[in-house]
């Protein structure tokens, strides 16, 4: 092999060498955009969620006032300034009810005789009725969602067309670990 | 193209959770469409042949005798699962199986396209069957287990202690249901679990109930109303409300709770009435 043949040959190598390079950290760089590419569209995404949801803890603490105010909604007046005071309780009520309903958040109020639906109600307890089973048999307490989040089921009793007491659960004893 | 995402997954028996490493390397918990970040490892079956899976799942339990829940302390086992209203029997890793396919079913909705490998992790303890229902169970889902790790390696992990510093650690589980405690030695890179024990009907539920209890004996005091264990049932508000307490209880010295179920009520509690209460568990 003459000079000029090796030096093409290695040449050769050389280019075959860098293209290989070149294939490989074209491969990596598309790689690392997509990634990254992949990361911000996350990250945004996550921000969205965020601010869309940011008022969920408040609206959480909330809660327990806006059930004081549904009880006391559900007192019958015995005088007129008792009925004066569950007016202005109405007033109030539903100011608060208009602000949070300006921030995402709708209550969850089932009738009774609606569909059990376990996305949006928790039963407590199940009482027999062989004509309309899982049906709301009564509403304990109102639930509420932010935007498309649960923020609490509404808390619900349900029919059921078993005299047999449901089991709420399927643990089976096992023995303790001691390994 | 990117670089395939695999989904962490920790299949537990009250609860189940799962992730992702993002290129940032840090690591992502996908929260389930109700915005959750843990999801109940609870299955129903429906009469009309729907199946319902985690928090719903969960709220319907008392109403439908076909939920399935804590399941992983039957995987490995030959032992199946009724259910009337399919009448069919399931094994635990079919059950199972339908637990890791929501999760894998919202975490794609989540990325944004499929995703079709997992890590899942399991107790140190489990033996090679329970192992192999886990992974059989991934596989009915849809997914390539491509490991299967134990929690306390996954937690130490998590931790950054993957390096090649040698040293013994000891990892702390308490989950809803179950309580481990495992010694890993870690060096050069690998995990040994040298130990491990616990409790397997010990965990975060037991303090709830306590703490139920006493809530109940409180409200019988002021009221002299006997309130059933049913309005205290697990997915009710009062157990809400218990969930914050303890929550709180760890970080104020004061906490209180407030019950709308059944009457207005407001209690407060201390950290050191919280520990006598649950002195004995």
């Amino acid at each position: 092999m003459d000079k000029e043949t090796k030096k093409e040959n290695k040449a050769q190598e050389q280019i075959a060498k860098l293209t290989s390079d070149v294939e490989h950290w074209k491969n990596e760089y598309y790689r690392a955009y997509a990634d990254m590419k992949n990361l911000r569209e996350a990250v945004e995404k996550d921000h969205r969620e965020a601010i869309k949801y940011r008022a969920a803890g408040f609206v959480e603490n909330l809660l327990p006032i806006l059930d004081g105010f549904h009880m006391a909604l559900q007192c019958k007046a015995t005088s007129q300034e008792m009925q004066n005071f569950l007016t202005g309780f109405e007033f109030i009520y539903r100011n608060m009810v208009s602000v949070l309903e300006a921030e995402g958040v709708t209550e969850i109020s089932p009738k009774v005789g609606d569909q059990f639906d376990p996305n949006t109600m928790s039963a407590i307890e199940t009482v027999y009725d062989e004509g309309k089973p899982n049906r709301v048999i009564k509403v304990n307490v109102c639930g509420y969602k932010l935007h498309d989040h649960l923020i609490r089921p509404s808390i619900v009793v349900v029919s059921t067309d078993k005299k047999d007491e449901p089991k709420s659960e399927n643990k089976e004893e096992s023995p303790k670990l001691d390994a | 193209m990117a670089k395939e995402i695999i989904l962490g997954i920790d299949l537990g028996t009250t609860n189940s959770v799962v992730s992702y490493l993002q290129a940032d390397g840090k690591v992502k918990v996908i929260p389930n469409p109700e915005g959750t970040m843990t999801t109940p490892s609870v299955v129903a079956f429906k009469a009309s042949g729907e199946e319902i899976v985690g928090n719903a799942a969960k709220r319907q339990a008392v109403t439908n005798p076909d939920t399935v829940s804590s399941i992983k302390r039957k995987m490995g086992s030959a032992e199946k699962v009724h259910i009337n209203a399919t009448k069919k029997d399931y094994t635990p890793q079919e059950i199972s199986a339908k637990i890791l396919a929501y999760m894998k079913k919202y975490a794609e909705e989540n990325i944004g396209h499929k995703i079709e490998k997992a890590v899942i992790t399991v107790p140190a303890y489990f033996n090679d069957a329970q192992r192999q229902a886990t992974k059989d169970a991934g596989q009915i889902a849809g997914l390539d287990v491509v490991r299967i790790i134990n929690e306390p390696t996954a937690a130490a992990l998590a931790y950054g202690l993957d390096t090649n510093k040698s040293e013994k650690i000891l990892v702390y589980d308490l989950g809803g249901g179950t309580f481990d405690v495992s010694i890993l030695d870690i060096g050069d890179g690998t995990f040994e679990v040298i130990s491990t024990a616990g409790d397997n009907k010990l965990g975060g539920d037991d303090w709830d109930k306590v703490v139920a209890d006493w809530i109940k004996a409180q409200i019988k005091i002021e009221t002299g109303l006997d309130v059933n264990d049913k309005m205290l049932n697990k997915d009710s508000l009062m157990q809400q409300k218990k969930q914050r307490l303890n929550f709180q209880v760890h970080s104020q010295q004061q906490s209180h709770f407030h019950s709308s179920l059944c009457l207005a009520m407001d209690q407060s509690t201390s950290k050191q009435l919280f520990q006598e209460l649950n002195s004995k568990i």
